[in-house]
C-alpha cells in the first residue's frame, strides 16, 4: 500500500471536490432546481412563527377542500432581514419566495419602482368577495393606484381600552362619547388622583395617526402625496398639545418598560389601539391586569364622526416572479375568505378577521376573561364599518419619519412650537425629500 | 508512427507535469491565500467601488438608476439632517477623546501603580472593567434603556435620593447625546484601558530609576517620561476613538432611533435609514463617502500632529 503523503492527500481531496462540483453541474441540468419531486413546492416567507401557525392550519384546510398539486415550504426570517431579502431577490429575479408576509410599514418600499407583487384584485372580483372585507384593514394598506397587492386577515379596528377598576374608583363616566368629554373627565381624574387618563407619546405618531384617521385624515391623499398639515391633522396635534399644557396628560416613550409599569399601576389608565395592542401586547407585558380592562369605542370628534380607526397589520402578498403565481393567489385568497381557516387565527392569537362572513361564528363573540368577560367581538363588529378609508404611498418612511421628528416630537416637546408650525415643517420636509428622490 | 505519436503525447504530459513540478512551489502560496482574497474582492472591494459608482446615480434601490452627477453630494450639503448627524457624531467623538480616553488612562495608571500591591485586587478590577467591552452592545443598550428611563430609571432614582429632579436622559434634546456618551464610556472603558496598560508596561523602568536619581518627583516623571513614551499608544487610542465614534450605530439605533427630533442621529444611523428604510441607496453611498473622506482627513491630521510630537520615533 502506498503511503499517504501531503501531495497524494491533496490530490485525492482535490479530485473529490472537483468530481463533486462537476457532478453537481451536470446533474443540475437534469431537473428544475426547486421542484424535484412530483409535487410543486411553493416557498412562503414570514417573520413570525405565530403568523405561520394559523396559515399552516389554513393550508391543511385548503388541502382537504381543494387537493392541490403543490406543497408549501414555510420559512421564518427575522423581521428586517426577511423584508430586505424579498426586495433583493425580487430585483435579482431569483431565490425569493412565492408568497410572503409583508408588514404594513414595509409595503411602501416595494411599490417605489416596478411593483414586485401580483395584483389580487381580479381574482377577488371574480370570486365576488371584495365587498365582504373590511377593506380599511384587509386591502387598503396593500393597495396602490387601484391595484391590490396583498391581503390582511387582521381586523385592526381600534378601540379605547381602559382600566375599569381605576376608572370606577375615580368615578369616571363610561362610555365617554366625545374627545371633549374625555378631556373634561381626564382633567378631573388627574386632579383627584394625580394620575393620567391617557398619555401622549412624543417619540412616535401612533396616537396622532389614530385620532387623525378618525377624522378622515391620514398620512397621504389619494395621489400618495403627504397631507401632514391638513386641518384635521392640525386639529389632532392641537388637542394633544393642549392635553399636555392643561396638565391632564403625560409625555411618554411607549417603547420603554416604564410605560407598562405605569399601565400596570394605573398611573396611565387608558390605551388606544387594535386587538394586537389591547389583547396582544397588554396580555403579554402585564398579564397581572387580567380582568381589569374594558373596551369601548373611541370617542368621536364630531356628533356623526367615526368611533374607530385602523392601525398596523400584516398582509400576504404573491410575488410576480414566482413560477406559480396562480396557485399562490388561489391559496392566499382562499385562506382569507374561508371562515374555518380564519377562525384558527382567533384561537391562536385572538385576531378578529377582516372577512365579514366569519363574524357569524359565535366563537368571535364569546366573553373574554381578560376583558372582564366583555363580548369584544360584538363591539368590534359594531364599529368596524366606521373605519375611514385611507391611502398608502411609496413614501411612507420619509413621510412618517418627518411627521414624528418635526411634527409630533417637535411640537409636544417644545412649548414654543405651535401644531400648525410643526406640521407645516413636517409637510415641507417630507415633500422636499420626496422631490429629491423623484427629481 | 503510432509509437512516435504516443511518445509525443507522453512528452506533452511529462512537460505539463514538469511545468507544475517546476512552478508549484511558486504558485502554491498564492493558491492557499487566494480564498481570502477572492472573498475580499467580492464582498469587500467590489461593494466599496460599486457604492462609489452609485453615489453618482439616482434611483430606487439598486435598480432603475439614472446618472445624477454630483447631485447627491450637492443635496447632502443642503440637508439639515446630515448637518445634525455630523454634529452629533462629532459630539460623541469629543466625548470619547476628552472623557473616555483620559478616564481609561487614569484607570490604567491606577492598576499599574506600585501603590496597589495586592495582585488579586488588580486582577479583579482589570476583569471587571474589561467585561463591558466584551459584552454585546445590544445587551448593554437594553440595560441602559432601563437605567436612563425618566420615570422609573435607576439613574433618576439615584438622583432622586439627593433631591435632584428627574432628567429626561433619552427625551431631553440637550441631554440625549450625553446619555449616549455615558453608555459609550461604560462600554469601552475596559478596552481602552488595556491599550494604555500595554503602553505603560512597555516603558523601561530604568527611565524612572534614572529620573528618581536625578531628583524628579512622580508628577515630573509622569509628564516627562510616561506621557512622551506613551505617544505612539496615544496616537493609536485617539485614532481608534475617532474612527469608532464616527461609526456609532447600535446604541442610538436601539436606544433612541436618532431622536428626539434628530438630536441623537449619527452618521452611521442616517446612512442606514437612507439605505434600508427609504431605500435611497445612492444618497446613502454619497453620505458614506463624505464620511470616509472626513475620517481620512482627520486621520492625516492626527498622523501629522503626532508625527510633529515625535510619536513615531523609536525610543531605546
Amino acid at each position: 500500500m502506498r503511503p499517504v503523503n501531503r501531495r497524494t492527500f491533496l490530490k485525492a481531496a482535490g479530485g473529490v471536490v472537483a468530481a463533486g462540483g462537476l457532478s453537481e453541474i451536470l446533474l443540475s441540468g437534469c431537473a428544475p432546481a426547486v421542484n424535484t419531486g412530483a409535487k410543486k413546492t411553493l416557498n412562503f416567507w414570514a417573520f413570525t412563527d405565530t403568523r405561520t401557525a394559523w396559515q399552516k392550519k389554513a393550508f391543511e384546510v385548503y388541502k382537504k377542500q381543494k387537493n392541490p398539486d403543490f406543497e408549501i415550504n414555510w420559512v421564518v426570517f427575522p423581521y428586517q432581514q426577511m423584508h430586505d431579502k424579498i426586495l433583493i431577490t425580487a430585483l435579482g429575479g431569483s431565490g425569493g419566495p412565492d408568497i410572503a408576509d409583508i408588514e404594513i410599514s414595509q409595503f411602501s418600499r416595494y411599490i417605489k419602482g416596478d411593483v414586485i407583487f401580483a395584483d389580487l384584485a381580479p381574482k377577488l372580483q371574480q370570486m365576488g368577495e371584495l365587498d365582504n372585507f373590511y377593506q380599511a384593514s384587509a386591502t387598503d394598506p396593500w393597495s396602490w393606484q387601484g391595484k391590490i397587492y396583498g391581503l390582511g386577515n387582521e381586523l385592526n379596528t381600534c378601540l379605547l381600552s381602559y382600566r375599569w377598576d381605576v376608572w370606577q374608583k375615580a368615578g369616571v363616566k363610561t362610555p365617554i362619547e366625545t374627545w371633549d368629554e374625555f378631556a373634561q373627565e381626564a382633567i378631573r381624574f388627574h386632579k383627584d388622583t394625580g394620575n393620567y387618563l391617557l398619555d401622549m407619546p412624543f417619540d412616535d405618531s401612533r396616537w396622532w395617526w389614530l385620532m387623525t384617521l378618525q377624522q378622515g385624515g391620514g398620512f397621504f391623499g389619494p395621489n400618495g402625496q403627504p397631507t401632514l398639515n391638513s386641518p384635521v391633522s392640525i386639529n389632532t396635534l392641537t388637542y394633544q398639545k393642549k392635553a399636555l399644557t392643561d396638565g391632564w396628560s403625560l409625555r411618554t416613550q411607549q417603547s420603554l418598560q416604564s410605560y407598562n409599569v405605569a399601565l400596570a399601576q394605573g398611573q396611565i389608565a387608558t390605551l388606544l389601539g387594535p386587538s394586537w395592542n389591547f389583547s396582544g401586547f397588554v396580555q403579554q407585558n402585564i398579564p397581572q391586569t387580567k380582568g381589569k380592562w374594558h373596551l369601548q369605542p373611541m370617542p368621536r370628534w364630531t356628533a356623526d364622526g367615526s368611533r374607530t380607526a385602523t392601525w398596523g397589520g400584516t398582509g400576504v402578498s404573491v410575488l410576480k416572479i414566482s413560477p406559480y403565481v396562480e396557485e399562490a393567489i388561489d391559496f392566499v385568497t382562499f385562506e382569507h375568505t374561508t371562515p374555518e381557516a380564519l377562525l384558527n387565527d382567533f384561537q391562536i392569537r385572538q385576531v378578529w378577521p377582516t372577512y365579514k362572513p366569519a363574524f357569524n361564528s359565535p366563537l368571535l363573540n364569546q366573553p373574554l376573561p381578560f376583558f372582564d368577560n366583555q363580548k369584544v367581538g360584538d363591539l368590534i363588529k359594531e364599529v368596524s364599518p366606521e373605519i375611514p378609508k385611507w391611502y398608502n404611498s411609496p413614501y411612507w418612511p420619509e413621510t412618517t419619519d418627518a411627521l414624528t421628528r418635526l411634527g409630533v416630537t417637535n411640537c409636544l416637546l417644545n412649548p414654543d412650537v405651535t401644531p400648525e408650525q410643526a406640521l407645516n415643517d413636517a409637510q415641507n420636509q417630507a415633500k422636499k425629500i420626496i422631490g429629491f428622490e423623484t427629481a | 508512427m503510432a509509437t512516435a505519436q504516443a511518445r509525443i503525447e507522453t512528452g506533452k504530459a511529462v512537460n505539463r507535469r514538469g511545468w507544475w513540478v517546476r512552478n508549484q512551489r511558486k504558485i502554491a502560496p498564492y493558491l492557499f491565500v487566494s480564498p481570502f482574497y477572492i472573498l475580499f474582492l467580492v464582498f469587500g472591494i467590489y461593494p466599496i467601488f460599486y457604492s462609489l459608482i452609485i453615489s453618482f446615480f439616482k434611483g430606487f434601490g439598486f435598480a432603475q438608476k439614472a446618472f445624477y452627477g454630483l447631485g447627491n453630494y450637492l443635496f447632502l450639503f443642503q440637508d439639515p439632517r446630515f448637518g445634525h448627524a455630523l454634529l452629533n457624531t462629532t459630539e460623541y467623538a469629543l466625548g470619547s477623546l476628552l472623557i473616555l480616553n483620559p478616564l481609561a488612562l487614569i484607570c490604567a495608571l491606577a492598576l499599574n501603580s506600585i501603590f496597589v500591591r495586592w495582585r488579586p485586587l488588580k486582577d479583579f478590577y482589570r476583569v471587571a472593567l474589561f467585561l463591558p467591552f466584551i459584552t454585546s452592545q445590544v445587551v448593554i443598550t437594553i440595560i441602559f434603556a432601563r437605567v436612563f428611563d425618566t420615570q422609573f430609571g435607576l439613574l433618576n432614582t439615584l438622583l432622586g435620593w439627593f433631591g435632584i429632579k428627574p432628567v429626561g436622559w433619552l427625551s431631553d434634546p440637550n441631554v440625549v447625546m450625553l446619555s449616549v456618551i455615558i453608555l459609550g464610556v461604560w462600554n469601552f472603558l475596559g478596552g481602552t484601558m488595556l491599550f494604555w496598560l500595554a503602553g505603560l508596561n512597555g516603558i523601561n523602568k530604568d527611565f524612572y530609576d534614572a529620573a528618581a536619581i536625578d531628583g524628579a518627583n512622580r508628577w515630573q516623571s509622569f509628564w516627562n517620561i510616561t506621557m512622551p513614551l506613551l505617544l505612539p499608544v496615544t496616537f493609536f487610542v485617539v485614532l481608534q476613538a475617532i474612527i469608532g465614534s464616527y461609526n456609532l450605530f447600535a446604541p442610538v439605533f436601539l436606544l433612541t432611533s436618532g431622536g428626539p427630533s434628530d438630536h441623537s442621529l449619527t452618521l452611521a444611523l442616517y446612512i442606514y435609514n437612507q439605505a434600508f428604510q427609504n431605500f435611497n441607496v445612492s444618497y446613502a453611498s454619497a453620505i458614506a463617502y463624505v464620511m470616509t473622506l472626513f475620517l481620512v482627513i482627520l486621520s492625516i491630521f492626527n498622523i501629522k500632529l503626532f508625527g510633529s510630537w515625535g510619536a513615531f520615533e523609536s525610543v531605546q
